[in-house]
C-alpha cells in the first residue's frame, strides 16, 4: 500500500445516501408528473434543491478521486469485523420478526426474537438468555397487550390466556 | 375572574386535594413519554374508556397530568440511549446523549427533569394569569407567519450540520422530500408512496423517529460492549446525595428555563404546532445567544435545557385554543374535547362564563403535576442512570423488540413497523457515513407543516408569492430569521480578526 | 433470588410452550353475534366531528347490543385510507364504518378509489343529518350573506372549508356561480383547524356542516344555511337559508352520518345486520341518547333514523352532484 492511498480518505458509503435520495426524489418527481401545480409545486422544488446538493457532492467527491484524496472503499460502514458476523444475524432476526409477528403474535415473537438475539450476540450460558427473554416477553405482554390492550395480531399465547382469564 | 390570594389558594388547594388521581396519572405519563410511540394522545385514547367513566374534573385532572408527565418522561430514553420518547424530544437528544456518553447521565437527567418541572410550572402559572393574552396569539399568527416560526425550527439543521454544511443540508433536504410524502393537503391526491395505502397520509413519524433514532441506535451501539465511552468517570451507583446536588445545580440555570419555556408556551398557543417545533426553536435560539455557541452538540447543559424547558412549556400552550376559543390546537387536546363534550360539558369562552373553576382548575392541575413531579426526580436521577452501564448485547435487542411495539402502535400496522426498520437502515447508514439523523428527522417532521402553512398562505393569496412578506409581524420574525442566519459566522469572523488583533498587538513590542 | 427468576422464567417459557402447542382454532368457535367488542373505523381524525358523535351512539348503544366499541382513526388522503383499510377488514359485522357521507362518498367519485358504493360497500342506517351553513366569526365585519356575496363580487373571498371534496365546497361553488361571486376555497383539512382559520380572521368565512358552527356558540355568526328550510331557527340566530339570502335555488346540501358494512355481510350475515339496525334504531329514539347529543352542543333536530334506502339515496344523490362539480373539485 503506498502512503498516498493510506492517506486517502474512503467515501464510497458515503455517497449511499445521496445517491437513494436522489432517486427518491426522481421517483417523485415522476410520481407527481401529471398532478396539479398545488400538489407538485412544494416537491419539485425540494427535489430541485436536493438533486443539485447531491450534484453538488458529487463534484466533491469526484475532484477527492482525482486527486487521490478520496477512495471508493466502504471505510467503517459496517463497524468492527469481529462482531460483524454478530451483528448481522440480528438484524436478519429483527426482519424475521417482522414476518412472524402476524402467526406468533406479540409475546411469543418478542420471546423468540430476544432469547435468539441474545444468544447470537453472545449472552452465556444458554439458560440465562432464554430466561432474561421470557421475562421480557411476559412483562411486555402484561404492560403491552393486558393493561393498554394494544390490537397487536394475537398469537397462541395470547388467545390461550383470553381462553384462561 | 378575580384573582385574589383566596381565588389562587383555593384553586391550587382543590387541585392538591385530587393528588390520588394525579400520582397514578403522573406514573403512567412517565412511562408513556419515555416509550416511543405512546406519546400523551395515544395513551389518553388508549385509556379514554377509563376517563370516559370518571367524572369530568377527575377525567381532565388525570388527563392533563398524564399530558404533562409524558412531557417530562420523553426526554429520559432520549438522554440515556439516544431514542427521544416523542418528536418534542429529539432535539434533547443531540446533547443529552453525548453527555451521557461522557458519563455525565447524571448530570443530564438532573437538567431535564429540573428545566420540565420548572418550565412546566413557570409556563402554567403564566397561563393563569395571562390566558385572555395567550389566547389572542392566534389570531395575529395565521398560516404565513407559522411558515416563518418552522423555518426556525429548520433554521437548526444548518447549526447541527456545522461539521461538514454540505451532508448536512442534504440530509435536511433528504428529510424534508421524505416529509412530502402523501397526499397533499389541497387535493388529496398521492405523491411518492410508491403505491402503499399506508403511506398515503404522509411518513408515518413515530416508526420514522424510531427507525432513525432506536433501531440504528441498537444497531450503532453493539460496536462497543458499554454505551458510555472508556475511560469516563462515570460509575454504575450513585449516592442520593450527589443526584440531590446535581438537581440543586440545575437551577443555577433557571433564567434560560423561564425564557425557553415561554417561548415554548407562545408556540403552543398557536393552533397546529406543538411540541417538535417549539423545542427546535427552543434549541436553536438557545445556540444563537449562547456565549458558548461551539459547544453545542458536543454536551452542553443548555442544549438539554433548551429543548426541554419548551417541550415542557407547550403543555400548557395547547390548552390555550380549546378553553379560550373552544376549538383544539393539536391532537391532545381535541381528545381532551371529546371528554368534555361527551359529559356535555361546554368549552371555549362559554366554559369560562359556566364553569370557571373547572377551566382555571385545569391550569391549577397542571400546575400542580408538575411539583407533585418534583419527588419524582430523586429516585429517577439516581436509578435510571444505571441503565448506561447495562452490556449492550442485552440492551440493543430490548430497545429493538419494545420500540417495534412503539412503531405499531399509533396506527396499528404492522407495516409501520416496517417503515421503522427500513428508517433504521438510513439512520444507521447516515450514522456511520456523517450525515445527522436528527436533520433528516427535522426534515420529516417539519417539512409536511411548512408545506400545509405554505399552501394555505398561497392559496388564500391567490398565488402571489409576495403574501410571504405581507404582514407586519411575519416580516418582523423574517429579519429575526436573517439575523438568526447570517450573524454567528459573521460573529465568528469577527472574533477570529479580533483574535488575530490582539495576538498581533502581543506579538508586536516582542517582536 | 437467582432461583427465583430461575424458576419464574421456566414457568414462563413452558407457558409459552404449552400456548404454541394449543391449536387456535378450538378458541374460535362461533359463538352468539356478536361475540366480542365491536370495531369502528372512522376514517378523519380523532376529537373530529365524526368522533364526537360516534362516541355519544356507542355509550348508549352498548345497552341493546350488549357490547363495548373500539375505535380506530384513519384520517388520510380525504378519507380514502380508511375507506380502503375498513374493506381489507374482517368482513363478518364485527367491523363497522362510521362514514359522512356527504365528503366521503365526493371522495370516492373523485380520487382513484377501488370502491364502489352498493357494490362493495352499503351505508345500513343513518344517525344524523344536518344541512351545510356559511358562516363568519363573531368579530366578522360581515353581519349577512348578502354583504359577503356583494365582496365576493368585488374580490375573491376566502372560504374556510374542511376539504374540497365537501357537500359545504360544493354548495360555495354553486352559489358563486349562481351569483357571479368569486369565492376563494381554502381547505384545512378537518373541522377543527377550518373553524379556528375563520375565527381568528385568517379567512374570510367559513363553510361547514351546520352543528359546528352551532357547536361553537358565540364564537360563530351563521349566515345561511343550505337547505330548504332553517331546521334550528332558535340555535342559529334565526339564520335564512341560503336561497332566501341570495336569491337563488340551489339544492339542499347535507350530510348525514351513519353506519356502513362491507356488502358481502349483507349476504352472508343478513341476521347480523338487522340485528345491528335495529339495535341502532333503537338507540337513537332513547331518551339518554338525546341527551347526550344535546350534552354534546349537537341539536337534537338532525337525530335522523334513516334506514339503508334513505342512506344509499343520499349517497346516489352525492355522487351525481360530485360529477357534476369535478373539475372544480379536482384542479384538473
Amino acid at each position: 500500500m503506498t502512503e498516498k492511498q493510506a492517506a486517502s480518505k474512503p467515501v464510497g458509503a458515503d455517497l449511499i445516501l445521496p445517491v437513494c435520495a436522489a432517486l427518491y426524489a426522481l421517483y417523485y418527481v415522476w410520481s407527481v408528473w401529471d398532478f396539479p401545480a398545488e400538489a407538485q409545486f412544494s416537491g419539485i422544488m425540494l427535489a430541485g434543491l436536493l438533486l443539485l446538493l447531491v450534484t453538488i457532492y458529487l463534484i466533491r467527491v469526484l475532484r477527492g478521486l482525482a486527486s487521490a484524496r478520496y477512495s471508493m472503499g466502504f471505510g467503517d460502514l459496517f463497524g468492527p469485523r469481529e462482531s460483524r458476523r454478530s451483528r448481522s444475524v440480528f438484524f436478519c432476526l429483527m426482519l424475521a420478526a417482522l414476518v412472524l409477528v402476524p402467526w406468533l403474535g406479540f409475546t411469543l415473537t418478542t420471546f423468540s426474537f430476544l432469547a435468539s438475539s441474545f444468544i447470537a450476540l453472545g449472552v452465556r450460558p444458554f439458560w440465562r438468555a432464554v430466561q432474561i427473554a421470557a421475562v421480557g416477553g411476559l412483562v411486555g405482554w402484561f404492560f403491552f397487550i393486558f393493561l393498554l390492550g394494544t390490537h397487536f395480531p394475537k398469537g397462541p399465547f395470547e388467545l390461550l390466556v383470553e381462553a384462561l382469564i | 375572574m378575580e384573582y385574589d390570594l383566596a381565588t389562587v389558594s383555593g384553586l391550587f388547594g382543590h387541585a392538591f386535594s385530587m393528588w390520588w388521581i394525579m400520582i397514578p396519572a403522573i406514573m403512567v405519563g412517565l412511562v408513556a413519554g419515555a416509550v416511543p410511540g405512546f406519546a400523551a394522545h395515544n395513551t389518553i385514547i388508549i385509556l379514554l374508556p377509563l376517563t370516559l367513566a370518571l367524572n369530568v374534573e377527575l377525567a381532565l385532572t388525570f388527563m392533563v397530568s398524564l399530558y404533562c408527565a409524558s412531557h417530562l418522561g420523553c426526554g429520559i430514553p432520549a438522554i440515556l440511549v439516544n431514542i427521544p420518547g416523542t418528536g418534542g424530544a429529539a432535539a434533547t437528544t443531540l446533547d443529552g446523549y453525548p453527555m451521557t456518553k461522557n458519563g455525565q447521565a447524571v448530570k443530564a437527567l438532573a437538567l431535564c427533569f429540573v428545566a420540565s418541572v420548572l418550565g412546566g410550572l413557570i409556563s402554567s402559572i403564566v397561563t393563569l394569569f395571562a390566558l385572555p393574552m395567550l389566547s389572542k396569539v392566534g389570531y395575529y399568527i395565521h398560516s404565513v407567519e407559522m411558515v416563518v416560526v418552522m423555518l426556525f425550527g429548520l433554521a437548526l439543521i444548518a447549526s447541527i450540520a456545522a461539521q461538514d454544511m454540505l451532508k448536512g443540508l442534504i440530509a435536511g433536504a433528504f428529510g424534508l422530500m421524505l416529509g412530502a410524502m402523501g397526499a397533499d393537503h389541497i387535493y388529496a391526491t398521492p405523491r411518492g408512496t410508491f403505491g402503499f395505502l399506508a403511506l398515503f397520509d404522509g411518513v408515518p413519524l413515530v416508526p420514522a423517529l424510531i427507525g432513525l433514532f432506536a433501531i440504528s441506535e441498537a444497531l450503532v451501539m453493539l460496536e462497543e460492549t458499554t454505551l458510555v465511552k472508556q475511560g469516563s468517570q462515570s460509575r454504575g451507583r450513585v449516592t442520593w446525595r450527589e443526584s440531590a446536588k446535581e438537581i440543586f445545580h440545575a437551577f443555577t440555570y433557571w433564567w434560560q428555563i423561564v425564557w425557553t419555556s415561554i417561548l415554548g408556551l407562545i408556540i403552543g398557543a398557536l393552533p397546529g404546532a406543538g411540541a417538535s417545533i417549539a423545542s427546535f426553536v427552543a434549541y436553536q435560539q438557545s445556540l444563537f445567544f449562547s456565549k458558548t455557541p461551539e459547544k453545542f452538540g458536543t454536551g452542553h447543559p443548555q442544549g438539554v435545557i433548551a429543548p426541554e424547558s419548551a417541550n415542557n412549556g407547550v403543555t400548557t400552550g395547547t390548552l390555550v385554543p380549546l378553553l379560550a376559543i373552544g376549538v383544539p390546537g393539536g391532537s391532545t387536546a381535541a381528545v381532551m374535547m371529546i371528554v368534555l363534550q361527551f359529559h356535555g360539558v361546554p368549552f371555549g369562552p362559554r366554559l369560562f362564563v359556566e364553569q370557571p373553576q373547572l377551566a382555571y382548575g385545569v391550569i391549577a392541575v397542571m400546575a400542580v403535576s408538575y411539583i407533585m413531579m418534583i419527588p419524582f426526580m430523586f429516585p429517577m436521577v439516581r436509578y435510571m442512570s444505571r441503565i448506561t452501564v447495562i452490556s449492550t448485547v442485552y440492551l440493543a435487542p430490548f430497545i429493538v423488540a419494545f420500540t417495534l411495539v412503539g412503531a405499531f402502535v399509533p396506527r396499528g400496522f404492522i407495516f409501520d413497523m416496517g417503515v421503522a426498520v427500513a428508517f433504521g437502515v438510513i439512520g444507521y447508514i447516515a450514522r456511520k457515513t456523517g450525515y445527522h439523523v436528527a436533520a433528516i428527522l427535522i426534515g420529516v417532521i417539519l417539512g409536511p407543516l411548512i408545506e400545509r402553512s405554505f399552501l394555505l398562505a398561497m392559496r388564500i393569496s391567490g398565488n402571489d408569492p409576495m403574501v410571504m412578506f405581507s404582514s407586519t409581524i411575519g416580516n418582523v420574525l423574517w429579519v429575526m430569521l436573517i439575523l438568526t442566519l447570517a450573524l454567528p459566522p459573521l460573529m465568528q469572523r469577527r472574533r477570529a480578526w479580533l483574535e488575530r488583533q490582539t495576538s498581533k498587538s502581543h506579538a508586536g513590542p516582542d517582536a | 433470588m437467582k432461583n427465583f427468576v430461575r424458576n419464574a422464567g421456566f414457568t414462563a417459557i413452558a407457558a409459552m410452550a404449552l400456548a404454541t402447542y394449543l391449536s387456535v382454532p378450538a378458541l374460535a368457535q362461533d359463538t352468539d353475534y356478536p361475540d366480542g367488542n365491536i370495531s369502528i373505523t372512522i376514517p378523519t381524525g380523532e376529537g373530529g366531528g365524526a368522533d364526537r358523535d360516534a362516541r355519544a351512539i356507542t355509550k348508549v348503544w352498548a345497552k341493546y347490543l350488549e357490547r363495548n366499541s373500539e375505535f380506530s382513526y384513519y384520517p388520510g388522503a380525504a378519507g380514502q385510507v380508511g375507506y380502503e383499510f375498513f374493506m381489507k377488514s374482517k368482513a363478518d359485522g364485527t367491523h363497522l364504518m362510521f362514514s359522512n357521507i356527504g365528503p366521503e362518498v365526493i371522495m370516492l367519485e373523485l380520487q382513484d378509489v377501488p370502491i364502489t358504493i352498493g357494490e362493495d360497500l352499503v351505508y345500513i342506517q343513518k344517525t344524523s343529518t344536518e344541512p351545510m351553513a356559511i358562516w363568519v366569526g363573531a368579530n366578522s365585519k360581515f353581519e349577512t350573506l348578502q354583504q359577503l356575496i356583494e365582496e365576493a363580487k368585488e374580490r375573491p373571498v376566502t372560504i374556510s372549508v374542511s376539504r374540497l371534496p365537501h357537500p359545504a365546497s360544493i354548495g360555495m361553488l354553486a352559489l358563486g356561480e349562481a351569483t357571479g361571486a368569486e369565492f376563494n376555497l381554502i381547505p384545512y383539512g378537518g373541522g377543527n383547524p377550518t373553524a379556528m382559520a375563520a375565527i381568528t380572521g385568517e379567512v374570510d368565512a367559513s363553510a361547514l356542516p351546520l352543528a359546528n358552527p352551532i357547536t361553537l356558540g358565540p364564537e360563530a355568526r351563521v349566515l345561511g344555511i343550505f337547505a330548504d328550510e332553517n331546521p334550528v331557527p332558535d340555535q342559529t340566530g334565526n339564520a335564512p337559508t341560503v336561497n332566501e339570502a341570495a336569491g337563488t335555488d340551489l339544492p339542499a346540501l347535507t350530510s348525514s352520518r351513519a353506519f356502513a358494512v362491507q356488502a358481502s355481510v349483507l349476504e352472508e350475515y343478513p341476521e347480523r345486520v338487522e340485528l345491528l339496525k335495529k339495535t341502532i334504531r333503537e338507540t337513537l329514539v332513547d331518551p339518554d341518547y338525546v341527551a347526550a347529543v344535546a350534552a354534546a352542543g349537537v341539536p337534537v333536530e338532525f337525530i335522523d333514523p334513516g334506514d339503508q334506502e334513505a342512506a344509499m339515496a343520499e349517497a346516489a344523490a352525492t355522487a351525481e352532484l360530485a360529477t357534476k362539480y369535478r373539475d372544480l373539485l379536482t384542479g384538473e
